[in-house]
């Protein structure tokens, strides 16, 4: 009886030593994404760091008090938001916002700039489906590194999810978690979720500041039909539709599509409905979303290379084509650049007395050819006061 | 509404804290190897989350 129990201790002290081994390194590594400081580096064009909070003051001391850029010309003109980060895990979106912080240097109007607008979902992966915790972009002085997210507000930020999610003020019903998801709260409420609480700051954000043009910046899975192309609020299609056919005609091919109106809480539908800004959303391919890719690592997210994916294209079950090439980051943000610039070109045509201009974007041609860490810079070399950490 | 949502929040960390107490009694009281480690897997993840790691 005594050697009985004296061998269950044992087994039992076995076990807990086994369960710290793995917990603690997992716990620590969890934590350490949770926590990790990006850089952000300030370009030429840079002039203030605001926080989401400086317009909203129910978002401040949260995880969602987010850093907005502004890049204040000083000669009148339009102004437009462009958001990168509403889904962390669609990375292309998020380096596009950076490439535009740290290059461009606007000489008419302004620009603000939000690169982790769901601050919260980038501190959160999906370990089950094998998500990386970080990704590393290539540069001309060595890596710089990102932290990975998911789609959805870290449920540390915002729990428990309501069994069902009422969507305010439409009541429409939505699944549950997307009480989370940065993309279905719009146009948000300020006494609401965290999630909720983001959008409404955006808002008051928008309308405060006069934004003519608002630009979500997003990445789409190729079985998804909404890719490759500009979602647009019904007021700002006439923009949408000349920026798709110019952009079709001469560098690559990018949709239109008209925002549903009865499809509730998208930034192109209740940013249009809610605001006076022109709404946008891009959507460029990313076959790390795929249901059916592979392996699901660092290099497919970077490279959008997956044999099964391919094998579904060939299968005709996609909605964009896709080769041995795959999508690399350096195309994806490329083309979210590049769609960005012509959605401002447009808009001048339409409303020549709100004019943005602005030099040294980079390219889709330029990103493609120089490679996307070309266009990066290092938070090593730079001022202190010239790096800012989200 | 905040109030409430933090309320029923804190109720949802008392809530895991309790089941990880639970859990952690069974695993005391089990014998069987297999159990035990179950009840190791089990608790993780309610641990992670009163912890606020995962």
């Amino acid at each position: 009886m005594a050697d009985s129990k004296g061998n269950s201790l044992v087994i039992k002290i076995v076990v807990v030593a086994l369960w710290l081994a793995l917990i603690i390194p997992g716990g620590r590594q969890l934590a350490a994404h949770r926590n990790y400081e990006e850089a952000v580096v300030l370009g030429p064009g840079v002039t203030e760091v605001k926080k989401l909070s400086d317009w909203a003051p129910y978002v401040a001391n949260t995880p969602n008090d987010c850093s907005i850029y502004v890049l204040d010309s000083g000669v009148p003109g339009g102004s437009m938001l462009v958001i990168g980060g509403t889904h962390p895990e669609e990375p292309a979106g998020v380096l596009s916002a950076v490439t535009i912080v740290e290059n461009v240097v606007p000489t008419t109007g302004k620009i603000y700039v939000a690169v982790r607008a769901n601050r919260s979902a980038s501190t959160v992966t999906r370990p089950g489906d094998a998500y990386p915790q970080f990704f590393n972009i290539n540069t001309d002085f060595g890596k710089r590194t990102f932290r990975m997210g998911d789609r959805w507000s870290n449920p540390l930020d915002s729990w428990p999810d309501p069994e069902v999610y009422v969507h305010y003020p439409s009541k429409q019903l939505l699944a549950y978690m997307d009480v989370r998801n940065l993309n279905r709260t719009w146009p948000g409420r300020p006494d609401g979720m965290i999630t909720e609480r983001t959008t409404r700051a955006f808002i008051d954000m928008i309308k405060a500041e006069n934004i003519d043009i608002f630009v979500d910046n997003h990445e789409a899975e190729l079985e998804y039909s909404v890719i490759s192309t500009i979602v647009a609020h019904q007021a700002a299609a006439d923009v949408a539709a000349m920026a798709s056919m110019m952009l079709s005609a001469g560098e690559f091919n990018m949709g239109m599509e008209f925002s549903p109106t009865l499809l509730h809480g998208l930034s192109h539908r209740e940013v249009g409905d809610h605001t006076d800004a022109y709404a946008f959303e891009i959507e460029v391919p990313e076959p790390f979303l795929d249901r059916v890719r592979g392996i699901t690592d660092e290099a497919l997210l970077l490279e959008g290379k997956d044999e099964f994916v391919m094998r579904a294209g060939q299968a005709g079950l996609l909605y964009e084509k896709i080769d041995e090439n795959g999508w690399n980051i350096h195309e994806r943000v490329g083309r979210t650049n590049s769609t960005i610039d012509m959605i401002v070109q447009m808009f001048a045509m339409f409303y020549p007395d709100k004019p943005i201009t602005y030099e040294s974007l980079p390219m889709r041609n330029d990103i493609v050819a120089n490679g996307l860490g070309h266009y990066l810079l290092d938070p090593a070399q730079a001022e202190a006061d010239r790096v800012v950490y989200e | 509404m905040q109030t409430i949502q933090t309320i029923i929040g804190y109720l949802y960390y008392a809530i895991a804290a309790v089941i990880g107490i639970v859990i952690v009694a069974n695993f005391v009281r089990s014998r069987d190897v297999r159990k035990m480690l179950l009840y190791a897997i089990v608790l993780s993840p309610f641990v992670l989350r009163v912890l606020r790691v995962k």
